[in-house]
């Protein structure tokens, strides 16, 4: 049984109850406010939420302690944003001679084409999308130009690279944004493949850019994806809110259902997509139209999968009390879901092989450092 | 009502249940402990501030507790918990107040986005404000501390908070943290000053801290207006010398000593250029806290204070 | 006048620029990359040659030097210019126009 609102915590529900109906906003008590502010800042969704109040013309109504807040979280992300339109003009100096086709990914696109969905996050690396073949071409380009790998060690590099559907993240000198170039949507030995190469075909460009985005309704599925097969929820509620953001957006448009559904099915998608409906209507009040909504259900799990999502769900994306620390069941919780992602990362021998690598380098790090003490 | 006149119990009610709300001027803050002896050396350094409703909207929540564990008996430790999150390291349990005044200060840095920061002090005398920017190590603590038990009245010590659209300054009344010799030359330059308790073998080393005087919390809420940045670099022994310094060296020095100048961008470029605009900016290297404080005081009273 | 061939330089944001002066120098505001630059006068006098139109590296030569400058003044300029384009506050035009 999917969590009525009435079972939520209370920060989560006020959290909630802003994000999807921002005209509630009006009636909060400064107690109230308190809890919303400091656990929207613990989701990293602060700013999105003044966004929604903005769009709702519900500024004015906020009292004056708790705008300060609201328009501080703004002004950081407005500065992210200008970190990555930075990122993004330093990157197509670079590969746009190449002729390299540059797809921007997430964030990223949503800020290149300007969405609502956009405004006040935080975004921290630019998601680019490069042909496979070119890939060693565009890594050399921009390692000449300055770009260098994060820190990682040898295995972790081998992971991604040989593995993974990325290169290590890269990151040019003094600049804030992170740079993660793929060269698929998932991960190539994960248990679903999407059509790369179809959503490729689909994609846009931005006017006035080198840069190319999803469709929209490859965007949408991409996102479902990021969340629900790529990840392990924790504290995730921000890109299930992404997600709805998207739907309000691109669901008015003529048309973007049909081709959803049909996108879903081609990539084999509709797991991910069923969780996103189901918990985007619940909690964030997704508007889906009443006759795709049973569609999309179908592709979801039988009646016992998805109870046992329902409260992994719940209890890993939704962001901790601020006057708590996690509990051990919701540390349980995640733990699981961290298990299924990896799960659907990799194929079972390349999990133990993975998790035994990362086992054994954690106790030779560990017994290191007591060593150092 | 004072915090210094509340009652043990009153005060531990508040510190267990609704919450000891501190408000500094441009922020409030809420503390929750239950570590006993923190409360006494709250009420100690925080005696002048009024005292305020625990619930309502707080710009940070701060709650000190025993760490979990071994830890809570074997060299027993405290930590601080924000929103949720243990953000530091555990301090010794007898530093419970040194490590909730500088877990106050960098959440109140990290989350107060809506002016601009400077790592600065600023006091006010006669109307006029100076703003005391400055590395670590340069004396600023204790040069700031000096002029607000001198006829000055304090607005900050760490945090020179900036109001974007007229540059004005704005009072961010925390406890100064004083280190080592300091304590003492403060102290002695102003026996009835509020002085907190000396917590030894923090990571600065000695450390206590000035609380706020009485005039200076009642005008918690009214800006200043600086005329003057001055640089103070102490050494000890060296002579007092203030040198003008070029404004655009100024403008460089304070944009480089600010928690979140580049995170506000335009904005920020716009108020420290007015900032500058508007002031005399000097350095001021100095051996003698005394004949700095006479110094300060001296370009003060000076006339036509203010830039072109 | 100067109109040489060769490529122009211009500012990469010249709505977003800001810049205030203080005697001889200047505090640049980079709209792209939110830096905030300190540039000596001779980089102040570089970068508003640039701003005032496109320039070639000749035209920036002449409207500071005048029309007979001395090579070293040229090589002055030049390395100035490349600053200025690693700052992202100027960039070339004319020869790749798809910066973007």
């Amino acid at each position: 049984m999917l969590s009525s609102r009435g079972t939520l915590d209370r920060h989560v529900d006020l959290l909630l109850g802003i994000l999807a109906f921002p005209a509630r906003a009006v009636s909060l008590s400064l107690d109230e406010w308190d809890l919303v502010v400091r656990a929207a800042r613990g989701a990293r969704l602060l700013g999105v939420v003044r966004a929604r109040l903005e769009r709702a013309h519900l500024l004015d109504s906020v009292p004056t302690p708790v705008r300060a807040h609201l328009d501080g979280a703004w002004n950081l992300a407005a500065h992210r944003r200008q970190m990555v339109l930075h990122e993004m003009h330093a990157v197509a100096k670079v590969l746009a001679p190449l002729n390299v086709p540059l797809i921007l990914l997430k964030g990223a696109a949503y800020i290149a084409q300007g969405l609502g969905c956009a405004e006040g996050r935080l975004p921290e690396d630019l998601d680019l999308m490069v042909p496979r073949e070119r890939l060693d071409e565009a890594e050399r380009a921009l390692v000449l130009a300055g770009w260098a790998f994060e820190k990682t060690d040898p295995y972790d590099e081998h992971y991604y690279r040989v593995w993974s559907h990325e290169l290590p993240p890269m990151r040019a000198p003094g600049h804030a944004i992170e740079l993660d170039v793929h060269h698929m949507i998932l991960p190539p030995t994960g248990r679903v493949r999407p059509d790369t190469r179809a959503m490729v075909a689909a994609t846009v460009a931005v006017s006035g850019s080198r840069y190319r985005v999803l469709s929209p309704a490859d965007q949408v599925l991409h996102a479902c994806a990021h969340l629900f097969q790529d990840s392990d929820c924790t504290g995730r509620l921000r890109d299930l809110v992404d997600i709805d953001s998207l739907l309000r957006e691109h669901g008015t448009a003529d048309g973007f259902w049909t081709t959803l559904l049909a996108r879903t099915s081609l990539h084999g998608l509709g797991r991910s997509l069923s969780y996103a409906v189901r918990y985007g209507s619940a909690w964030l009040g997704t508007p889906v139209p009443s006759d795709v909504a049973p569609e999309i259900a179908r592709f979801g799990p039988g009646p016992i999968g998805r109870g046992a999502m329902d409260r992994l769900v719940g209890l890993a994306l939704f962001p901790t009390a601020p006057d708590q620390e996690p509990t051990p069941s919701t540390a349980f919780g995640r733990w699981l879901l961290f298990a299924r992602s990896m799960w659907l990362r990799m194929p079972p021998w390349l999990l133990a092989y993975h998790s035994l690598a990362k086992l054994v380098r954690g106790a030779l790090l560990r017994r290191r450092a007591v060593a150092e003490d | 009502m004072r915090i210094g006149e509340l009652s043990d119990e009153a005060l531990g009610t508040r510190l267990r249940a609704e919450g000891l709300a501190l408000d500094f001027g441009a922020a409030h803050g809420r503390v929750f402990t239950d570590v006993p002896g923190l409360g006494e050396s709250l009420r100690r350094v925080y005696a002048h501030f009024p005292v305020e409703r625990g619930d309502g909207f707080f710009d940070v929540t701060a709650r000190v507790r025993r760490a979990r564990g071994a830890r809570r008996f074997f060299r027993p430790q405290v930590e601080l918990v924000v929103d949720g999150r243990v953000p530091f390291e555990p301090f010794p349990a007898a530093n419970d107040l040194p490590l909730l005044e500088w877990g106050m200060n960098w959440s109140l840095a990290e989350r107060c986005n809506t002016h601009l920061l400077l790592h600065a002090g600023v006091v006010e005398r006669s109307g006029v404000g100076v703003l005391l920017p400055a590395l670590p190590g340069s004396g600023k603590s204790t040069l700031t501390a000096a002029l607000a038990v001198s006829g000055h009245r304090l607005l900050s010590d760490e945090f020179g908070v900036v109001r974007l659209d007229d540059a004005a300054c704005l009072p961010m009344l925390r406890p100064i943290a004083l280190k080592n010799e300091s304590i003492g030359v403060i102290a002695r330059l102003r026996p009835d000053a509020t002085l907190g308790p000396v917590y030894r073998g923090t990571r600065k080393g000695d450390v206590a801290h000035l609380g706020p005087d009485a005039e200076s919390v009642a005008k918690r809420d009214v800006a200043a207006i600086a005329r003057f940045i001055v640089f103070p670099r102490y050494e000890k022994d060296a002579a007092t010398e203030l040198e003008p310094i070029a404004r655009a060296r100024a403008f460089a020095k304070l944009a480089v000593n600010s928690f979140n100048y580049e995170v506000l961008g335009p904005a920020a470029f716009d108020a420290v250029g007015r900032l500058i605009a508007r002031c005399e900016c000097y350095r001021l290297s100095y051996g003698n806290l005394v004949e700095a404080i006479a110094t300060v005081d001296d370009l003060l009273s000076r006339p036509s204070g203010g830039g072109a | 006048m100067h109109d040489a061939a060769g490529p122009r330089w211009r500012l990469v944001d010249p709505s977003g620029i800001r810049i205030r002066r203080f005697d001889d120098e200047a505090l640049v505001f980079n709209p792209l990359t939110w830096e905030t630059h300190l540039l000596n006068d001779v980089a102040t006098r570089v970068l508003d040659a640039v701003a005032e139109e496109p320039r070639t590296e000749a035209g920036v030569v002449a409207e500071l030097y005048g029309d007979d400058a001395a090579e070293s003044a040229r090589v002055q300029i030049a390395r100035f210019l490349a600053e200025l384009e690693a700052l992202a506050l100027i960039e070339r035009i004319g020869e790749d126009r798809r910066a973007q």
